[in-house]
C-alpha cells in the first residue's frame, strides 16, 4: 500500500494494491489526498467512517450512505465513468473498481496526472485490505486501522454467536429471471458462513454463478435470503414459483428479506449485515449487540 | 377477325415516380390462334405491356380485356389455367429439380397443400418431353445450361395448359441454335391451337415466325399487321433511332440489318 | 431431390430425432435424477416430492417449451426465407427480438409490482416484438403492397432503434436490472410456465397451419413475386398472411424465452438442402428438426456445467454450426 501512498504524493498515474514497485528514494512530499473522488460506493463509507468525508469532492449516484454522502457532488456510473465529470470535479485521488472495465480510465486519468486507486472489491479480505489502503491515502493509517480492527471485531463477535449452531441451508436469490446466486468468490458466501449458514452453492468457485432451477429444488435450501430494496415491493414472490413448493424453506416459509443495500455494500457496515442475516438465520440465538461505532478523526 | 384474345383500349400506365408514363394511349388487338411478335427499341414499355396484359400491375386509364372479360374480373388462378408467360426472371435463389420446377405450373390446379395427382403429374412429363428436358428431368435447375432453364421455363408454362401463352425476350442469352429452337416450338405450339405473344428483339427470327407484327415505341404500338407491312425501313428508323437495311430473303423471312450512321456515302468494302 | 421414398425415411428419422431429443432432454437436466424416477414422476408414481416438483413442474415445461419454441423459430425462418428469397433471412430480420427486448427491459426498469414481474414481463415483450413488425409494415407498405427491399432496411433500422432502446433504459436504470436484462437478450427456456407454453403453442398452430395451407404458393414466391402471380398466385395476400403469422410465431418466442439464435437461420436451410424446397415437405420437417435441434441443445446447456446453466442460444451455435459447415460444403449450395 505504500505503492498507493507515493504514487498519491508524486501525482503520478494508477496503481493497483500489490504493486510495491513505486520509487523508492523519491522526494518526500505531503502524500495526504484532499480531493478525493470515490467512485466505489462501499469505499465513500469508508471514507466518512475514517472520518475523512471532508475529503470527498465527488461520488457515485449509488454512494448515498452515510446520509452525509448525499451532500457530496454526484459523478454518475463508478464503472466506465465520465472522465469530463470526474476532472470536473477537480480530483488529487480518484478510487475506482479494479476490473477490465476501469483499466482504460485508470490509464487515462494518469495520462492526465490524475493519481488513481483501484480496489478489488470481492471478499472480506479485500474489504479490511481497501481499508488500509484508503487510510494511508488519505493519510489517517491510525483511523484506519482502529477502524479495520473495530470490523474485525464486529465480524468475530457474530462468528463467536453462531459458533456450534446447526449450520442451515442457504439459498441467496440475487436474481429470480434468470435465477442467479451467490458462490464462494463473494463476500455474501462469507458473511452466510459467518451468520451460521451454509451457502447451498458455496462450492461454486465464481462470485454470481446462474444456476439451474432443477438444482435449487434439488439443493432444498432451509432459508432462502431475497437481498430487496427498501423501496421496492417483492416482484417474483416465491411461493408463485412453479415448482419451488416441496422446497423446505418455501413449504415452512422461511424467507427472509434483507435491505439489499445493507447486505449488497462490503464497507463499514458488513458486521451489522452479517448480525442481521444471523438473526434471520438463527431467531432461536441470543445475538449481541455490536458496539456503536466510534467517531473516528483524520486530521488534516 | 374474330374476337381478339386480348382487347386493349386507351391503355396508359406511368410507374410512380416516372415523370412519363412508360405505355401511353395504346390500343391493341392480339388475334385468337396467332404468334404475335412484339418488337421494338429499349425502353419502349415492351415489358411494361407484358405486365398489364398478365395483370401484374393495373393500368391508370383504360382497360384490358382478355377473351371477352375484363382483366380485372379475372381470379388468379383462373387466369392462370388459361395465360401463362414465361418473363424474363432470374433463376430461383433456392435449389430444386428440374421436375420440381416444372410441376410449379400445376399450381393453379391442385389445392396449395395437397400432393399432385397422377393426371398433373402425366401432364408434367408431357412438358418436358414436349421441350426434350425428359432426361434431365431430376437435375437441379441450377446445373442447367442457359439453353436448358429456357426450356424448363417454357416447359413449366406447357404445364399450366394454357390457352395463351405470353414469352418475354425467350431468346435473350440464347444462341442461334436455341433460339431457332425457340421460335420453332411456339409456332408448332401455335399451330396446334395455342395463341402466343412473343416479345422479342430478334426481327429476323419474329418476321419468319410471326404471324403479327407489332412495333412499339415510346409507349404506342403501330397496328398489328404482316412482318412485310410492318418492317419498313422509315418506320424501323424511326423507331430505332438508326438507319437500317431491310432485306427479304423469302421463305428466310425479312433481315433487318443496322447500318453504321456514319455509313451514308462510305464505299462498300 | 428425394422421390417420395426419401420424404417418408426423412419423416421417419425427424419423428425419431425429436422422440430422443424430448427423452433426453426430460433425462438429462440441471439435476442428475435416474430415468427410472423420471418416469414414475411423469407418470404419477411414487417419488420423492422435490423429484416429482422438478420433473413436472419445471422440466416438464422446459422441454416442451424448447420444442415449441425450435418448431416456431424454424417455421418462421422457412417463411421469411421464402417470402424475401434472401439466404440470410431470419424471424428476427424484421426487427421482433429487438422490439421483444425493449418490452421486456421496459417492464423491468420502469415497471413495478406485477408489470415487473415474469407474467408482465412476457406481456411486454410481446407487446413490443408486435410494435416493432407493425413500424416495419407501415414504412414497408407502399401503395397497396409490401415491397421487401424496403422491409429488410426498415427491418434493420427499427431493429438497431429498439436495440439502442434497450441500451438507453439500461444506462438509466438501477444495477441489478441490468444483469436481468443483458441476461434476458441471451434467451432462456427456463422461464417457461404452462401458461405461457400454451400461448406459444397456440400462436404455433396458427403459423403452422396457415403456411402449410399456402404452401404451393410459397413454392411459387420462391421464383419471385411476378412469377408467383403467373402462377396464380395472390401474391399480396399471401405475403401479407405470411409475414403476419412468422412474426407473430417469432415474438411469441421471444417473450416466452428471449432470443435465441441460429435455429431459425439454419434449421430451414439444412432441411431443404437434405429434402429439397417443397414448402408442403419444408414446414413439417423443419419444425420437427427444429424442435428436436433446440430440445437437445437445452438438454446440453443445462447438463454440461451442472448446476449451472449455459445460455442455450450459445449452445444451439456451438453445436449446430459445425454440423451445418459439413452440410454446406457437401451440397455446394
Amino acid at each position: 500500500m505504500a505503492c498507493a501512498a507515493l504514487a498519491v504524493g508524486i501525482g503520478l498515474g494508477a496503481c493497483s494494491p500489490g504493486a510495491d514497485d513505486a520509487g523508492a528514494g523519491e522526494e518526500v512530499v505531503d502524500r495526504r489526498a484532499r480531493r478525493v473522488v470515490s467512485l466505489i460506493p462501499a469505499a465513500t463509507e469508508i471514507l466518512f467512517a475514517l472520518g475523512a468525508g471532508n475529503r470527498l469532492v465527488g461520488r457515485t449516484r449509488w454512494g448515498v450512505h452515510p446520509p452525509e454522502a448525499v451532500g457530496v457532488p454526484d459523478v454518475g456510473d463508478g464503472i466506465r465513468p465520465s472522465l469530463e465529470a470526474v476532472i470536473a470535479r477537480s480530483p488529487d485521488l480518484v478510487v475506482l473498481f479494479e476490473g477490465p472495465d476501469n483499466e482504460g480510465v485508470a490509464a487515462r486519468l494518469a495520462d492526465l496526472g490524475v493519481a488513481s486507486l483501484s480496489l478489488r472489491h470481492n471478499s472480506l479480505a479485500d474489504l479490511r485490505r481497501n481499508v488500509v489502503a484508503l487510510g494511508e491515502a488519505v493519510g489517517c493509517p491510525a483511523a484506519a486501522a482502529a477502524l479495520d480492527a473495530r470490523i474485525a471485531a464486529d465480524l468475530g463477535a457474530v462468528a463467536e454467536a453462531t459458533r456450534g449452531v446447526d449450520r442451515v441451508r442457504v439459498y441467496y436469490d440475487v436474481w429470480a429471471d434468470p435465477p442467479m446466486t451467490i458462490g464462494r468468490g463473494s463476500f455474501l458466501d462469507s458473511l452466510i458462513a459467518l451468520a451460521g449458514g451454509r451457502n447451498v452453492f458455496g462450492h461454486l468457485e465464481r462470485p454470481s454463478p446462474r444456476v439451474g432451477l432443477e438444482a435449487i429444488v434439488a439443493g432444498d435450501p432451509d432459508v432462502i435470503v431475497r437481498p430487496i430494496r427498501a423501496d421496492a415491493v417483492d416482484d417474483a414472490p416465491l411461493g408463485e414459483r412453479a415448482g419451488w413448493e416441496t422446497i423446505r424453506a418455501v413449504a415452512t416459509n422461511r424467507i427472509v428479506y434483507i435491505d439489499a443495500d445493507l447486505l449488497g455494500r462490503l464497507g463499514p457496515r458488513v458486521g451489522e449485515a452479517a448480525l442481521g442475516l444471523a438473526a434471520a438465520l438463527h431467531p432461536e440465538l441470543r445475538l449481541p449487540s455490536l458496539p456503536p461505532p466510534e467517531r473516528l478523526a483524520c486530521p488534516g | 377477325m374474330s374476337e381478339p384474345i386480348f382487347r386493349c383500349r386507351g391503355l396508359t400506365f406511368a410507374y410512380p415516380g416516372a415523370s412519363s408514363p412508360a405505355i401511353r394511349d395504346l390500343d391493341l388487338d392480339i388475334g385468337a390462334g396467332r404468334m404475335t411478335a412484339l418488337i421494338g427499341p429499349n425502353g419502349a414499355g415492351k415489358s411494361t405491356l407484358v405486365r398489364l396484359l398478365a395483370g401484374t400491375v393495373r393500368p391508370d386509364r383504360g382497360a384490358v380485356a382478355f377473351l371477352g372479360r375484363p382483366l380485372a374480373d379475372w381470379r388468379r388462378t383462373e387466369l392462370a389455367r388459361t395465360l401463362a408467360v414465361v418473363a424474363q426472371e432470374p433463376p430461383p435463389a433456392i435449389p430444386q429439380s428440374v421436375t420440381d420446377y416444372v410441376s410449379l405450373g400445376r399450381n393453379p390446379y391442385v389445392s396449395p397443400w395437397a400432393a399432385l395427382a397422377a393426371s398433373d403429374e402425366r401432364i408434367v412429363e408431357q412438358a418436358l418431353a414436349r421441350v426434350g428436358l425428359s432426361d434431365l428431368a431430376d437435375r437441379r435447375l441450377t446445373d442447367l445450361s442457359g439453353g436448358e432453364i429456357q426450356r424448363a421455363k417454357l416447359a413449366r408454362a406447357l404445364a399450366q395448359e394454357p390457352e395463351v401463352v405470353i414469352l418475354d425476350e425467350p431468346t435473350a442469352h440464347l444462341d442461334i441454335g436455341h433460339a431457332l429452337w425457340a421460335f420453332e416450338t411456339v409456332a408448332d405450339l401455335v399451330d396446334r391451337g395455342m395463341t402466343a405473344l412473343c416479345v422479342t428483339h430478334d426481327i429476323n427470327l419474329a418476321s419468319r415466325y410471326a404471324t403479327d407484327l407489332v412495333l412499339l415505341s415510346e409507349g404506342r404500338a403501330g397496328a398489328g399487321a404482316g412482318p412485310a407491312e410492318v418492317l419498313s425501313p422509315v418506320a424501323l428508323e424511326r423507331a430505332y433511332g438508326c438507319p437500317v437495311e431491310v432485306l427479304d430473303r423469302g421463305e428466310l423471312g425479312i433481315v433487318v440489318l443496322p447500318a453504321s450512321r456514319s455509313m451514308a456515302g462510305r464505299p462498300r468494302r | 431431390m428425394p422421390g417420395v421414398r426419401g420424404r417418408a425415411a426423412g419423416l421417419a428419422i425427424l419423428l425419431t430425432a425429436l422422440a430422443t431429443a424430448l427423452v433426453v432432454g426430460l433425462t438429462l437436466g440441471n439435476v442428475r435424477i435416474p430415468p427410472g424416477q423420471v418416469w414414475s414422476a411423469l407418470t404419477g408414481g411414487e417419488t420423492e416430492p422435490a423429484i416429482a416438483s422438478i420433473v413436472r413442474a419445471i422440466r416438464l415445461p422446459r422441454v416442451t417449451a424448447g420444442a415449441l419454441t425450435g418448431a416456431a423459430l424454424a417455421v418462421s425462418g422457412t417463411l421469411f426465407q421464402a417470402l424475401l428469397r434472401n439466404p440470410l433471412a431470419e424471424p428476427y430480420l424484421l426487427g421482433v427480438s429487438s422490439g421483444a427486448a425493449f418490452g421486456a427491459v421496459a417492464s423491468l426498469t420502469l415497471g413495478a409490482g406485477a408489470l415487473s414481474g415474469p407474467a408482465g414481463t412476457t406481456v411486454f415483450a410481446l407487446a413490443g416484438g408486435l410494435l416493432a413488425i407493425v413500424i416495419v409494415f407501415r414504412v414497408a407498405w407502399t401503395v397497396g403492397r409490401v415491397d421487401p427491399r424496403v422491409l429488410i432496411l426498415a427491418g434493420v433500422v427499427v431493429s438497431a432503434f429498439f436495440g439502442a432502446g434497450v441500451m438507453l433504459l439500461l444506462a438509466l436504470s438501477r444495477g441489478d436490472a441490468f444483469r436481468s436484462a443483458v441476461l434476458w437478450t441471451m434467451g432462456s427456456l427456463e422461464r417457461a410456465t404452462w401458461p405461457g407454453v400454451a400461448a406459444l403453442a397456440g400462436c404455433l398452430a396458427v403459423a403452422a397451419g396457415v403456411s402449410f395451407a399456402m404452401a404451393r404458393h410459397l413454392n411459387a414466391l420462391s421464383l419471385g413475386e411476378e412469377a408467383a402471380a403467373h402462377l396464380g398466385t395472390d401474391v399480396e395476400l399471401v405475403k401479407r398472411v405470411a409475414y403476419f403469422v412468422a412474426s407473430l410465431a417469432a415474438a411469441a418466442t421471444v417473450s416466452l424465452a428471449g432470443v435465441i439464435g441460429f435455429i431459425g437461420l439454419v434449421v430451414p436451410h439444412a432441411v431443404r438442402m437434405i429434402w429439397g424446397a417443397d414448402h408442403r415437405i419444408l414446414i413439417p420437417f423443419a419444425m420437427l428438426a427444429g424442435a428436436a435441434a433446440l430440445v437437445l441443445a437445452d438438454a446440453v446447456a443445462q447438463a454440461a456445467a451442472r448446476p449451472l446453466v449455459l445460455p442455450v442460444g450459445v449452445v444451439t451455435a456451438v453445436l449446430g454450426v459445425p454440423l451445418f459447415l459439413v452440410l454446406l460444403r457437401r451440397s455446394h449450395v
